[in-house]
């Protein structure tokens, strides 16, 4: 029993990571229809830049801080500089458009931090909690607890803030929105530093659990695009439950079948969930699209 | 000057014949073998590109997961070459059958999907794909994959890579672009067209929609299958991470890069990728954020591709020059519409 | 009593429990060209949409030309004979307008991709039948001089009249045209009667929606008037006029009033 236990943890641990993946590109894709491609980079770029700042003596606080808003203005410079020269054109456009970029950011990665593969120290010691006979890392809480932080903040901003409810009404209908006066290219400006940052924290914590390489946004940036699939591209909450969802099906059909077959039964569940409901799981049945 | 030479000029027809011309003198103008094998890969997977065009450019279907297929052809030619040693057309024909029936029923699978979850989920397919070719050791060799395949061979002869491989895969390319060109001329392509332009529009005219977009994903998954059971033997090696995800979204990339909708543009994107690392392979460091421009410069400035900006500036040429009368951009041009204009 | 072409027998449409179209029934005759008129969001497009298989109706039934044709495919409704236009205009916009409307004779072509490939005699000849029957269907709506053009290059006027020669193409019985001449200038109203009026001469029936009535008083010899979905009149131009009903729809006595609550 402690065995499925261990799997659940281990699910649920890389599920949090998939779910703010896809967060991140879910209120991308939202507001602007575009699915980034590059949004995996985000988290390696959050990932390496805290190893450096830790590495360079920066308390934890402020290594994290400086990470997140470090790659928001990544985020931001991206969003100025690919993805408004690019805004008018199709969509097979705009997804190479991202991956072109994620390229360049793989490229300048590899020049900043090389090909080895690095990791950071567990933020809370190396001393794992044990529950009964199941193991659970420090760095896991930390994991669970800034998806939980991050979905209550997220709420928040897209419920009860104004800059938060113009991006909801951009996403429901752009030119409506425009004609009452919110500023559309703002709202997606603001969307990509957004989902910058989320990925910047993702990386940030498993940065201990995890070896990061220049390229390790490309696999983590297509899970993320499954959990969004899976949970509904049309919610900017599908990325969460779909990302959970995927994790834990990974973990347990790793532990229960074999681990060999992980990325296999991610790919199988997404073209499975695709023919039942291809709107996503969250999708109601029968609404007009 | 006589109107038909007008406007095959003006349609740019004789770029086509001066290329094959080239193409055809090029092993004797003193390039280099390295040379000569790159323009091979070139129409080999240029093959695989041109059914990409005819999903993506024509019928407006976005797929991600081209190189599945060609797993497919290049594992079947592999395997039937190295464990049972077939000559190299046994597998061609094996592939092919097998690839109308993987991807029929794949196609009724996922066509009824649109955009980006259509996107995934032939990326998912391509995935999966190499996924089992990583797990089946024993037929494949597992994730080291399978060597020891021999040259191609046509009828005993053999075909070594090279100049002979060269030009039998030229010959290929220009065969297939030819036919492609009379079927998206007539009554099926104009259907192909009609899909992407609008769909509902299309079946309204009667267009059975989803027939004709299962019989446009066929036909570009057997020709990404042709292009992998060349690939084989041009490469005398097949391992899955040469025919997986990445490989799938390579063609995706070099077909938009080069142009979608013209059936020469998208082999100017498969040229560019694989003769750019050799041209940046002076600088290790900058090769993947020089990869990373190019690609999007030319993605986001010219959405024609590189066959767009060719064209454009063709255009521009022939009308000061010949003061020739511009033909509309894009699309393909009716044989007699300019009659109607000209009058 | 002449041939009905098209019957359509209590037919309903709820969207999320809201009846756009509520049981309405409506009878084209062979020949004859019939408007159907009613305020915006009255289920006039909507009605369009179920005759068409665009999607399926909650009740009732469809007939063409005597056969059930409810719930069928668009390919299918428009290989039994009946073409339709958009009231939001739905053209290839990349292609020429020779193109377009090339496509509109898919319904009474047939070779496939084999002939295709290697350009058959018979392929060639069907291409040159195409290629004749969509300059007579251009020429009928008077765009032979911009049939090299893109079609998203051109004026509304003449997109307008392009869909159209792309639905004739397709050699309906029936044709459906969804505001013809909405967006249109007087003359160009003038123009567009005078070509339906053709049309119908060559044996075409044409049910259309429009909201001028004065075209609609000139051009039909039935008007059907829905309101709320439900139809409330249906007969000749004259009497249509002088219904009550439809004069308290249209000066929106009601719709007023309902408006102010």
């Amino acid at each position: 029993m402690s065995a499925v236990w261990q799997m659940i943890i281990s699910g649920v641990t890389s599920g949090s990571i998939y779910a703010l993946v896809g967060l991140g590109l879910g209120i991308i894709y939202n507001v602007s229809k575009v699915i980034n491609l590059a949004q995996g980079e985000f988290l390696t770029w959050g990932a390496l830049l805290l190893i450096s700042l830790t590495g360079w003596g920066l308390p934890l606080g402020a290594a994290i801080a400086l990470a997140v808003i470090m790659t928001a203005g990544i985020g931001i410079i991206f969003e100025r500089l690919a993805i408004r020269p690019a805004w008018k054109s199709s969509t097979t456009v705009l997804l190479i458009a991202t991956l072109a970029v994620s390229i360049v950011f793989k490229g300048i990665a590899m020049i900043g931090w090389g090909k080895d593969p690095l990791s950071a120290p567990s933020f809370s010691g190396e001393e794992p909690v044990r529950v009964g006979q199941t193991v659970i890392a420090t760095q896991v809480f930390w994991v669970v607890g800034v998806l939980i932080l991050i979905a209550a903040l997220s709420w928040y901003f897209f419920n009860r803030t104004l800059a938060g409810k113009a991006i909801l009404a951009v996403s429901e209908n752009r030119d409506a929105a425009a004609l009452v006066g919110i500023d559309v290219r703002l709202s997606v400006l603001t969307a990509f530093a957004l989902s910058a940052a989320v990925g910047a924290l993702a990386g940030a914590v498993i940065a201990p659990i995890t070896f990061v390489t220049y390229d390790s946004g490309t696999m983590i940036g297509l899970k993320g695009f499954i959990a969004l699939t899976l949970g509904g591209m049309g919610s900017i909450w599908g990325g969460i439950i779909g990302g959970v969802l995927l994790g834990l099906v990974e973990a347990l059909g790793a532990g229960l079948i074999s681990a060999q077959y992980k990325d296999l039964i991610a790919f199988v569940l997404l073209i499975i969930v695709l023919y039942a409901k291809p709107a996503g799981i969250l999708s109601v049945s029968g609404k007009r699209v | 000057m006589d109107e038909r030479i007008r406007k095959s000029i003006s349609r740019g027809a004789w770029w086509g014949y001066l290329a094959v011309v080239i193409l055809v003198l090029i092993p004797y103008l003193g390039v280099s073998k390295h040379f000569i094998n790159l323009l091979t890969l070139t129409a080999i997977l240029g093959i695989a590109v041109l059914g990409m065009d005819l999903l993506m450019g024509f019928t407006g279907l976005l797929s991600l997961g081209q190189a599945g297929f060609m797993a497919i052809g290049a594992y079947t030619s592999g395997i039937l070459a190295v464990r049972y040693e077939l000559p190299p057309l046994y597998g061609i024909l094996v592939a092919q059958a097998l690839t109308v029936v993987i991807s029929l029923m794949i196609g009724k699978a996922v066509l009824r999907l649109k955009g980006y979850h259509l996107a995934i989920a032939t990326l998912a397919f391509s995935v999966i794909m190499e996924q089992l070719l990583i797990n089946s050791r024993e037929l494949t060799g597992g994730p080291s994959g399978l060597a020891g395949v021999p040259f191609f061979s046509v009828g005993g002869l053999s075909v070594p890579t090279g100049l002979p491989l060269y030009y039998l895969t030229i010959g290929l390319v220009l065969i297939i672009i030819l036919l492609f060109r009379n079927l998206t001329s007539v009554r099926v392509g104009r259907a192909w067209l009609a899909i992407s332009g609008d769909e509902t529009a299309a079946a309204m005219l009667g267009v059975n929609t989803s027939n004709y977009k299962l019989l446009a994903f066929v036909f570009a998954a057997c020709l990404a299958a042709l292009s992998g059971s060349l690939y084989v033997h041009y490469m005398r090696f097949i391992s899955p991470d040469m025919v997986g995800m990445q490989a799938s979204i390579n063609i995706t990339v070099m077909t938009a890069l080069g142009g979608q909708g013209t059936l020469w543009g998208p082999l100017l994107g498969v040229g560019l990728l694989t003769f750019l690392p050799d041209f940046v392979s002076f600088t290790q460091q900058f090769q993947l954020i020089i990869n990373g421009l190019v690609l999007f410069v030319t993605i986001v400035f010219f959405p024609k591709g590189i066959s767009g900006l060719f064209t454009y500036v063709y255009q521009w040429i022939i009308q000061r020059i010949f003061r020739l009368q511009r033909y509309p951009e894009g699309g393909p041009i009716d044989n007699g519409a300019s009659h109607s204009v000209h009058k | 009593m002449e041939q009905a072409i098209l019957s359509i027998n209590e037919v309903s449409k709820r969207f999320g429990g809201l009846p756009a179209v509520d049981k309405v029934s409506l009878r084209v005759r062979k020949g004859q060209i019939k408007a159907l008129v009613g305020p915006n969001g009255a289920g006039k497009t909507t009605l369009f949409n179920l005759i068409t298989g665009t999607y399926p109706a909650n009740e009732g039934r469809i007939e063409f030309a005597g056969k059930d044709i409810t719930g069928h495919q668009p390919h299918m409704v428009n290989s039994y004979g009946l073409a339709r236009t958009f009231q939001i205009l739905r053209l290839f916009d990349k292609l020429t307008a020779l193109d377009n409307v090339k496509i509109g004779c898919h319904r009474w072509t047939q070779t496939g991709p084999l002939g295709g490939f290697f350009l058959t005699p018979k392929v060639r000849r069907e291409e040159d039948l195409v290629r004749e029957k969509a300059l007579e269907c251009l020429e009928m709506v008077g765009l032979t001089k911009v049939a090299g053009q893109l079609a998203g290059n051109l004026p509304l006027g003449q997109r307008k009249l392009l869909e159209v020669a792309r639905a004739l193409a397709s050699q309906p019985r029936l044709l459906l045209l969804d505001e013809p001449a909405a967006g249109l200038n007087d003359s160009e109203t003038n123009e567009f009667l005078g070509r339906i009026r053709k049309i119908r001469d060559t044996g075409v029936t044409v049910l259309l929606i429009e909201h001028n009535m004065n075209l609609v008083m000139r051009l039909s010899d039935e008007v059907a008037v829905l309101n709320y979905g439900k139809k409330i009149a249906d007969g000749r131009p004259e009497d249509i006029q002088n219904n009550p009903e439809v004069i308290s729809a249209y000066l929106g006595t009601r719709g007023l009033e309902r408006a102010e609550h």
